[in-house]
């Protein structure tokens, strides 16, 4: 019998008081010095971190990206870092999938592939946490951040400030992840952590205290970004734009925010829980003193449901909005769009357990939430059928949103079939925790909100910074993606139908290793799309000259974001838009009162940057920190600077100005001399 | 700017521009930027949040309340003449703040600081009772970490702690405002969203009290 | 560590598997409990769609799907059967919506192209109420189909409905093994025979095996590809399942659920056997010489990978139930505890130190206990049992 110790415990530095008071359980051995594929990866990190630094010195842009970037409270700023965090942290959980495919795929022909079991049950957890909680999630609030403001045609959020403190809450989390790379180990415990595999007796190193602290304070800045994003929708809508004027993508918003809300509290509490676990000897989720691990699979579900639809609503908000341009035609059935919105807001709250069905529950428990989560197949088809019903009778043209929104509906509805089978609790049985399921929700996450991100990307982008992306390369990507996809995914597909189940380290069955090789280089087709993606927007901002968008309205579109200049002056709307009709641009046009130059302008109300939320979510990540390696004066000062920021800031009395009417007038002329250039 | 329908817009209506700092420059009055309702809204957002972090600390604390693991029950655990007066003194603060918000809508700043500051005693009365509770317990070896039932009670109570002790972070800044500014529109919502986070929290309070205390107890 | 060459595990695969063969007529009747006949209308319609069903799979990728290796729509006993049988019938209900979708997505992004001026272009047609009863109404009809397929369904496939013997013995003798789920190998206890084996299993073919199932360290999920449904082990708590094999042969057994750096290697194998095989079988055990006492246990339970299949000739009294209860170390079990807590309830002066018998002589009565029933309303698993 071989036995392997149950845990790697780093061999263990000098224990003195004084460095346990300095460095907790940090030491010099705490970096996996011996790792060459971490330090490499560790080495290429901080690189690209140095040479970031570095040119930004060298290029005397530090007062630039201070100003005009780190302190930004300007709501199309904060919503590009977004999109940037999660565009880098994709390069980042791709990385990882790169590894999980070629390990399995190396060990499965007898071979014990390059990937020890510790190092893989690291990987294909930090792959799940950075994907979801880094990439996808800021990608979206990237996206609702830029548009959703200008949509309803307001100057910014309802609070810019805390608006800025959500994003580098957020950056602060992904630090914290990255930071576990090189710092100690991540959690080995899945993606969502499970006890009692997480709890300290199973779990004894720092990485699931990463895992905790990296969400707990990414999971602020989020909530906080909901409060902000629903204030501002109740309580900021140009004059005339009743609810159901707004526009689909600021439906989707609406409700994606209040699921986020509503849950996140849930997360919150149940990390918080766990910690106390591992941090003062608590029994919640242990073994013994009366625990109960199945009470965390439940709460960490409940949130984790309508998590998925927070991903996925705004995705159909953008093929909505995508949809109805690129048919040059209104959204077909704009109310029943809104209820089944809601309809599936509501009833993700509702399905949780379909997440574990094998947990041995009664079967009128599983049939119940067996079929809640079939039912919320009807809205979701529903509005499938509307984006079809609007193609219809259209005029459509097949621009990169357009491309990625006809690849979205075919491959979520194959996605979504999956899904719904494995909502049949009986087929669940056989299904759970295979590769199947992994198949299926990459389908739904890929197909659905990485197709939608992208969509929205190209669409935005232009509206955010000026200039088109350049087609031919976003062809090239779309196709990769496409295709990469199916050829990895459908292997799974059928290898979860052979048996084989997820997390693996590596394959014992020969018969297995080729749908394994497959997958790898549907992976690998992925990542040139991805590679390609990059290269789209660096060859994009070369060309910018040749792909400038003077009107502010490169599409043809129909919503308010179109009526301003791209991008859009620091203030939106030098007048506030009046609304009609959703798609109120669309008429404005038609009705020629789109391109009419105001005869004079008033100062604009606005608030100034401010420092304190950049400063917070540094601070919360030496928070963050100090919490994982037990490094109290650190946690403890972390936090007394954070709330003495805060309450700093509230004293501070110059939060905002006017914009004089004049400055208002020379930027607005000289976007109306490029409309005249543009031949508007 | 249309008239209100009803008396909470009217209320918020009263200090609508709130963050104008240039009084001066009537030119701007109604202009867009009425912070007083949007902060309300937001608040109570955030509030509602809140309740499901309390929500889901609860629904934790009852299926976990008699897995003692062979420790001790709530009945062997609780005094409930000392938690009455926990309560008590909770109850009281939030009289005493309504006094404040009653002196503030007369626009008597001293009195205003004066109910704040017996508000803030009596949390801190009531944080006092409870750390003095919870070290007894400690004491008694009946420690959260003794049984799953201890560590729900000990988060369930302790979360409230933390966010009595958050609000009276809070007062603290709050009597800094006051003093340096008296009762501006800017602090007429600060003294709004505190007092409703102050009566949120003895709300929760009851929850406590009857779930965990009185039907502990029982 | 582990062996740079893992010991390969037998592929079971006696049959050679198409989706073709789906029998969709039969399995209709299954599912619903229609007499068996065979006019030589059902005959053809049975072939219809059995010629449909094939196309198909053609169309979804047959080359994929024609191997033997599909484990799971290659079941071997009739839990795995009924699971495939409403996979393929689920997944036939929802192509009736998926398939036109597809293509009206091409059909229509071609047709309406901007290009193509000859098609009608109607840029504020976005309504029409009988568009939107048929998105509203298609979608539901489906679900009111496959819900009560589902409801159906999971009431039969339930893994606290026990399983019957096969047509052909019908007298057999349910089989118990009670399965404990450790750091990374499984231990399957016989209490019938009064033995237990490490990491393989065995059952004669066509008699239940009716599993009760725990955990020692993790959560695992204890798995049979080929005959049937998955249930979680889970520490402290005790889920069951039954299944029966209907054709011998060796079947791959897995944990489902991840539970640590062993997790890849946590295989066993499940022989099925005919009635005098496994009575070789359970002799074989039976002489193998080793006792599993605490002792031998407690080295057991010490996380280790890649066991080979190992067999004892007899079992610690009550180790099962220790296991469930936490106590198999010799510390006070859990069950005991909950005893002396549902004592104090009962009677507030009634000493810690007091025995869980002398306690319940006193309180005069078994009360059920609250703790029991909010485990199963939350977790569905029953709790220790007292």
């Amino acid at each position: 019998m071989l036995t392997a110790p149950a845990h790697n415990i780093p061999a263990m530095s000098p224990d003195t008081p004084l460095l346990n008071l300095l460095f907790g359980k940090l030491r010099l051995d705490s970096v996996p010095w011996h790792e060459p594929i971490i330090m490499i990866a560790g080495a290429g990190m901080v690189g690209a971190a140095i040479l970031v630094l570095g040119l930004t010195t060298y290029f005397k842009k530090w007062t630039y990206v201070w100003t005009e970037w780190l302190t930004s409270v300007d709501h199309k700023k904060i919503g590009a870092m977004y999109i940037i965090l999660a565009l880098i942290m994709l390069l980042r959980g791709f990385a990882d999938a790169l590894m999980m495919r070629s390990q399995q795929a190396l060990a499965s022909a007898g071979g014990a592939g390059y990937l020890p079991p510790e190092h893989f049950d690291q990987i294909f957890s930090a792959h799940g946490v950075i994907m979801i909680f880094f990439m996808a999630m800021p990608f979206v609030i990237g996206l609702m951040n830029i548009v959703m403001p200008l949509q309803i045609g307001a100057r910014d959020v309802a609070f810019p400030y805390l608006n800025s403190m959500s994003f580098w809450l957020t950056a602060a989390g992904a630090i914290l992840i990255n930071a576990s790379l090189v710092i100690g180990e991540f959690s080995h415990a899945g993606w969502l952590a499970y006890p009692p595999l997480s709890e300290l007796e199973f779990s004894p190193g720092v990485g699931t205290d990463y895992y905790i602290w990296a969400l707990q304070i990414s999971g602020l800045g989020t909530l906080l970004s909901g409060v902000n994003l629903i204030t501002t929708i109740f309580k900021m809508r140009a004059p005339g734009m009743t609810m159901m004027r707004m526009p689909i993508f600021t439906w989707t918003t609406l409700v994606a925010n209040m699921l986020i809300v509503a849950a996140f509290p849930i997360l919150t509490v149940t990390l918080a829980l766990l910690g106390a676990d591992r941090y003062l000897g608590m029994h919640f989720f242990t073994n013994d003193g009366g625990g109960n691990p199945m009470m965390y699979v439940n709460l960490i579900w409940a949130w984790g449901h309508p998590e998925v639809y927070i991903l996925i609503l705004p995705a159909f908000g953008v093929f909505s909005e995508v949809v109805a341009t690129f048919s040059r035609k209104r959204l077909f059935g704009y109310d029943g769009m809104v209820y089944a919105t809601f309809a599936i807001g509501i009833l993700s709250f509702l399905v949780w357990l379909h997440h574990f069905f094998t947990m041995g529950a009664g079967a009128n428990v599983n049939a119940f939430f067996g079929i809640t989560t079939m039912i919320i197949s009807i809205p979701t088809g529903v509005k499938i059928f509307n984006w079809l019903f609007t193609l219809y009778r259209g005029r459509v043209r097949l621009e990169l949103p357009m491309l990625w929104t006809l690849g979205f509906i075919i491959t979520f509805v194959i996605g979504g079939m999956t899904g719904v089978l494995m909502a049949v609790p009986g087929a669940d049985f056989v299904l759970h925790n295979s590769v199947f399921l992994i198949a299926h929700f990459h389908n739904v996450i890929i197909g659905g909100v990485v197709f939608g991100c992208i969509a929205g990307l190209n669409y935005w982008f232009p509206k955010t910074f000026g200039f088109k992306l350049h087609v031919g390369i976003g062809k090239v990507s779309f196709w990769c993606w496409l295709i990469g996809f199916y050829i990895a995914f459908l292997p799974l597909y059928a290898l979860g139908l052979m048996g084989m189940t997820r997390r693996l380290d590596f394959v014992n069955n020969p018969v297995w290793h080729i749908y394994l090789i497959v997958a790898l280089c549907g992976a690998l087709l992925i990542f040139v799309g991805i590679i390609a993606q990059i290269v789209q927007i660096v060859y994009s901002i070369w060309k910018r000259d040749e792909l400038r968008d003077l009107t502010g309205d490169p599409w043809d579109g129909r919503t308010l974001e179109w009526a301003t200049s791209s991008p859009p002056p620091f203030y939106n709307f030098a007048v506030l838009p009046k609304v009609g009709n959703h798609d109120a641009f669309w008429d404005a046009k038609q009705t020629g009162t789109a391109y009419v130059q105001p005869k004079s302008y008033e100062p604009i109300h606005m608030p100034h940057n401010t420092p304190t939320g950049f400063l917070i979510g540094i601070v919360s990540a030496g928070l963050g920190f100090g919490l994982v390696w037990h490094i109290w004066w650190m946690a403890g000062g972390a936090l007394l600077v954070m709330i003495g920021l805060g309450i700093a800031h509230t004293f501070n009395e110059n939060r905002d100005y006017y914009v004089p009417a004049e400055e208002v007038k020379a930027i607005e002329d000289a976007h109306f001399a490029n409309l005249k250039k543009a031949g508007n | 700017m249309s008239k209100p329908s009803n008396p909470v817009e009217a209320h918020n209506n009263q200090i609508d521009s709130a963050y104008d700092h240039n009084p001066n420059d009537t030119h701007h009055a109604g202009d867009h930027h009425d912070e007083g309702p949007k902060v309300t809204l937001g608040f109570w957002i955030y509030l509602m949040s809140d309740c499901i972090l309390f929500a889901s600390i609860f629904a934790t604390y009852a299926v976990l309340k008699d897995n003692i693991a062979g420790g001790p029950n709530g009945r062997e655990l609780f005094d409930l003449s000392y938690v009455a007066i926990e309560t008590a003194l909770l109850l009281l603060s939030s009289l005493t703040f309504g006094l404040s918000m009653i002196s503030m809508d007369a626009g008597k700043l001293k009195a205003v600081i004066g109910w704040l500051a017996v508000t803030g005693l009596l949390g801190l009365g009531f944080m006092g009772m409870e750390i003095h509770e919870f070290m007894k317990l400690i004491h008694e070896g009946a420690g959260p970490n003794r049984s799953a039932f201890l560590s729900a009670f000990f988060t369930l109570v302790g979360t409230h702690g933390i966010h009595v002790t958050s609000g009276l972070i809070w007062m603290g800044a709050m009597f800094g405002h006051l003093i340096r500014r008296g009762l501006t529109p800017a602090n007429r919502i600060r003294m709004m969203e505190l007092s409703l986070f102050w009566h949120f929290l003895d709300i929760i309070w009851i929850g406590v009290f009857s779930i965990v205390y009185l039907m502990g107890a029982a | 560590m582990r062996p740079a060459v893992p010991r390969p595990y037998a592929l079971v695969c006696n049959r050679f598997y198409l989706v073709s063969d789906f029998d969709f007529a039969a399995a209709l009747k299954r599912r619903f409990r229609l007499p068996e006949q065979s006019s030589p209308h059902s005959n053809m319609l049975r072939r219809s769609i059995k010629r449909g069903v094939g196309l198909l799979a053609l169309g979804a990728g047959a080359a994929m799907l024609s191997g033997c290796q599909m484990a799971i729509l290659d079941p071997k006993g009739p839990v795995g059967l009924a699971e495939k049988d409403l996979i393929i019938l689920a997944v036939l209900l929802m192509l009736i919506p998926v398939i036109p979708v597809i293509v009206m997505t091409l059909w229509f992004a071609w047709r309406y192209r901007a290009s193509n001026t000859k098609a009608t272009y109607d840029p504020d047609f976005e309504h029409s109420n009988r568009i939107e009863a048929v998105v509203w109404a298609v979608p539901t009809l489906i679900i009111i189909a496959l819900g009560t397929v589902t409801w159906i369904s999971t009431h039969e496939l339930d893994p606290h409905v026990k399983v019957q013997a096969a047509a052909h013995k019908p007298d057999a003798k349910p089989i118990e093994v009670e399965v404990v789920s450790l750091d990374w190998k499984w231990l399957f206890i016989y209490p019938q025979y009064g033995i237990a084996t490490v990491n393989e299993m065995a059952m004669p073919v066509g008699t239940p095996v009716h599993f009760k199932l725990t955990s020692a360290s993790v959560m695992n999920s204890f798995f049979i590809p080929q005959l049937g449904s998955q249930i979680y082990t889970m520490t402290g708590m005790q889920t069951q399942l039954s299944l029966r094999a209907d054709h011998e042969g060796v079947y791959d057994g897995i944990s489902a659920n991840y539970s640590g750096e062993g997790f890849a290697g946590m295989k066993f194998q499940a022989h099925a056997l005919s009635d005098t095989d496994f009575d070789a079988w359970i002799a074989k055990a039976r002489t193998s010489g080793q006792a599993l006492d605490s002792a031998t246990y407690l080295s057991l339970a010490k996380p280790g990978m890649f066991n080979r299949p190992t067999y004892f000739t007899s079992v610690a009294p009550q180790l099962f139930h220790k296991i469930l209860n936490g106590c198999a170390d010799g510390s006070l079990c859990k069950d005991d505890s909950v005893n002396l807590a549902r004592m104090k309830t009962l009677d507030p002066d009634a000493k810690f130190c007091e025995a869980p018998e002398d306690a319940k002589q006193r309180a005069g009565q078994t009360p059920t206990t609250k703790q029991t029933q909010s485990n199963v309303a939350l977790n569905g698993a029953v709790a220790p049992k007292i």
